[in-house]
């Protein structure tokens, strides 16, 4: 009743805020654009001009035709979100397409998602040829991406809180930090910094000692950093991490890879001097019992199987694939066709789970979360204990995340819904890969990656695959990384327009 | 009779020899998607693969780290710093790299490198010079590119305008 009544309203206070993000994502292309022109890339300059010049000029036409004062409503933010992460991988892809490295724009939109929504999967050809320009841009969607685009227009282009917030939350973001939400952006934002900074000078020192001259280590050590800190996976080399043949660069990227994993609420509360909160906080102690245990049983079968027989295989190999893949990063030190052909399928499913699983909630992850799983475990061990007791006795029970939090029945049915999403998800783009001829296991593995932004591949993913399942992939990667409320909305907001109710 | 053993040794004859030319290719050029899917059975042998090298030389003491790309992958290769040293051009945005031969030991878990899949380089030949790249710009990116670029910049005047007013 509420569109029926102010539809084309609605419309209008969304093309506006649209209008100030899109404007921030012509900005960011600023950044390679002169990179480009340092390093005299002139072609790769106006690749960026082009997606520049698009971007301010859909955002200035949506800020001067759709001018409005008013704040965000829920059904607004949640729409302007999922339309945001639509329509700004459109206005990414441009330069990208532009570079010749991809077959087709739909390719380049691939990439594009791809990097916002910080899975890492790729399409593009012959990457060991590809400008810096394109490459930094590449990886700066990431950093992007991770952080949310939303996050960063909010921090610098949001003035109302309100509105704020039901951006922020259409996210995939339910977790304040501080208790206001542009603080809370700003604090992500801040912290993202400061790591960026320390992340990077560490990478670079290491690329300097392996032998990259100094303006590559620097550049290699911004690149990883932006895609290990934001789960991402994107590298500056096709061969991934494999390219360094560096463990030091191995033993960095994991640190980096699982402080992304982490909560930046917990990251706070870390800064803040509450070392305890690492010993008690559930996200922690699931992920790291959930490492564990697949850790063991991958090394188990690794060395049952033949797969890997010695120290090195097993760590640096299987251990970080594995922490690669529950952090939802996606670099690899394994070829796409070592997992496809000498894993074995109880690798393949054990990773598939790790993948699914994720890391923690408001971080730069996708999945289901460990606090979700932490919660449906509470509530799944509560139920049992209820059964055992007599009927009159009242269990509480209480899980420890940043505070004591008592496990209520709601929070339990919304964990178990999301969860519930995920894992239709995964099995949406699997059957998709089994219906257009790929066995079913290696097609629910890159499904899963796709699904929760992970990146890692089996080899299917590559720039021959059917058109469907790109597609397929493109909108596996758009709604986990959103976690579907606000594809929910979004869909249901369209019907009624389209309907007019 | 004799006319017909003679045709059967000639059928023998033109057999082998395509046998053994069959192997003889399978033994100079190895693709490195045949090496990774066929990595358990190739796994210690000698192999001759050939590619571009790509990315940067990564010196490591007596010995350097080259990866080199043959259409599909790069392959980690492993050699003296001598052989390194024969390569001038390496692959990037503005430099076709250095195409090299090589023959070396296949390893698909290699226990010196903590289980890389690698070829530890026995020979190694330069094939093609690497050369620059000419990246031109199209005439007509140029002109759409300087057109919306001008656009731009009418908008953010008239916006501020509007702004003051």
């Amino acid at each position: 009743m509420l569109l029926l009544k102010s539809r084309l309203q609605d419309l209008k206070i969304i093309s506006y805020y649209l209008g100030k993000i899109f404007i921030a994502v012509g900005v960011c292309m600023l950044a390679p654009m002169a990179l480009s022109f340092f390093l005299a890339e002139y072609s790769v300059v106006y690749d960026f001009v082009i997606g520049f010049s698009l971007s301010l000029l859909l955002g200035y036409s949506l800020l001067t035709l759709c001018k409005t004062e008013e704040d965000l409503t829920w059904t607004q933010g949640m729409v302007t979100v999922a339309l945001t992460w639509l329509i700004a991988a459109l206005l990414g892809a441009v330069p990208l397409f532009l570079s010749g490295h991809y077959r087709c724009f739909l390719d380049a939109y691939f990439e594009a998602m791809s990097g916002f929504s910080t899975t890492g999967l790729s399409l593009i050809q012959d990457l060991d040829h590809l400008s810096f320009g394109h490459n930094l841009w590449r990886h700066l969607m990431m950093f992007m991406g991770g952080q949310g685009i939303v996050v960063f227009a909010l921090s610098f282009f949001v003035s109302g809180a309100s509105g704020a917030f039901r951006l922020y939350v259409g996210e995939g973001r339910d977790e304040r930090v501080l208790p206001n939400v542009i603080s809370t952006a700003r604090f992500i934002w801040g912290l993202s910094l400061l790591y960026f900074i320390i992340g990077s000078l560490v990478l670079t020192l290491i690329g300097l000692k392996n032998g990259l001259p100094l303006g590559i280590s620097i550049f290699d050590g911004v690149c990883l950093f932006m895609a290990a800190f934001d789960t991402g996976g994107f590298t500056p080399h096709s061969q991934s991490i494999l390219f360094y043949h560096s463990r030091a660069f191995e033993a960095a990227t994991v640190i980096i890879m699982v402080l992304g994993a982490l909560n930046f609420k917990l990251h706070y509360e870390l800064w803040m001097g509450n070392r305890q909160e690492l010993k008690k906080n559930i996200e922690v102690i699931a992920f790291s019992l959930s490492v564990l245990l697949i850790f063991t049983l991958l090394s188990i079968y690794f060395v049952m199987s033949g797969t890997y027989l010695h120290k090195g295989g097993l760590f640096f190999k299987g251990f970080y694939q594995l922490i690669s893949a529950h952090t939802g990063t996606g670099y690899q030190t394994v070829y796409n066709g070592q997992i496809a052909n000498e894993w074995g399928d109880f690798a393949l499913i054990m990773m598939i789970i790790a993948m699914g699983l994720g890391g923690g909630i408001c971080s730069t992850t996708g999945g289901i979360k460990m606090l979700r799983l932490g919660v449906i475990w509470s509530g799944l061990s509560l139920d049992i204990n209820k059964l055992l007791l007599p009927e009159s006795s009242v269990l509480v029970k209480k899980i420890h995340h940043i505070k004591e939090i008592v496990l209520e029945p709601k929070l339990v049915q919304s964990s178990f819904i999301i969860t519930f999403c995920f894992l239709i998800l995964y099995v949406f783009g699997a059957l998709v890969g089994a219906f257009l001829g790929y066995p079913f296991l290696p097609a629910l593995f890159e499904s899963t990656s796709a699904a929760a932004n992970v990146g890692l591949s089996c080899g299917i993913t590559c720039a021959d695959m059917p058109v469907l399942l790109k597609l397929t992939y493109i909108f596996q990667m758009w709604a986990g990384r959103l976690e579907f409320i606000s594809i929910f909305i979004l869909a249901g907001f369209t019907v009624a327009f389209i309907k007019g109710k | 009779m004799i006319k017909y053993i003679r045709i059967f040794l000639l059928l023998c004859a033109v057999l082998c020899c395509a046998d053994v030319y069959a192997r003889a290719e399978t033994l100079l050029y190895r693709r490195s998607a045949q090496l990774i899917e066929q990595a358990l059975e190739l796994d210690e042998s000698t192999v001759v693969f050939k590619g571009e090298v790509v990315g940067h030389i990564l010196p490591r003491g007596n010995y350097a780290w080259l990866n080199v790309y043959d259409g599909d992958n790069a392959i980690g290769v492993w050699c003296p710093l001598y052989m390194a040293a024969l390569i001038k051009h390496t692959g990037s945005y503005s430099m076709r790299g250095d195409s090299v031969a090589l023959s070396g030991v296949f390893h698909r878990e290699c226990r010196e490198h903590a289980g890389e899949l690698d070829i530890h380089a026995l020979t190694l030949e330069v094939v093609r010079s690497g050369s620059s790249i000419k990246h031109d710009v199209s005439p007509l990116k140029r002109k759409f590119a300087i057109t919306l670029l001008v656009l731009v910049l009418m908008c953010g005047l008239f916006v501020m305008v509007r702004k003051r007013r």
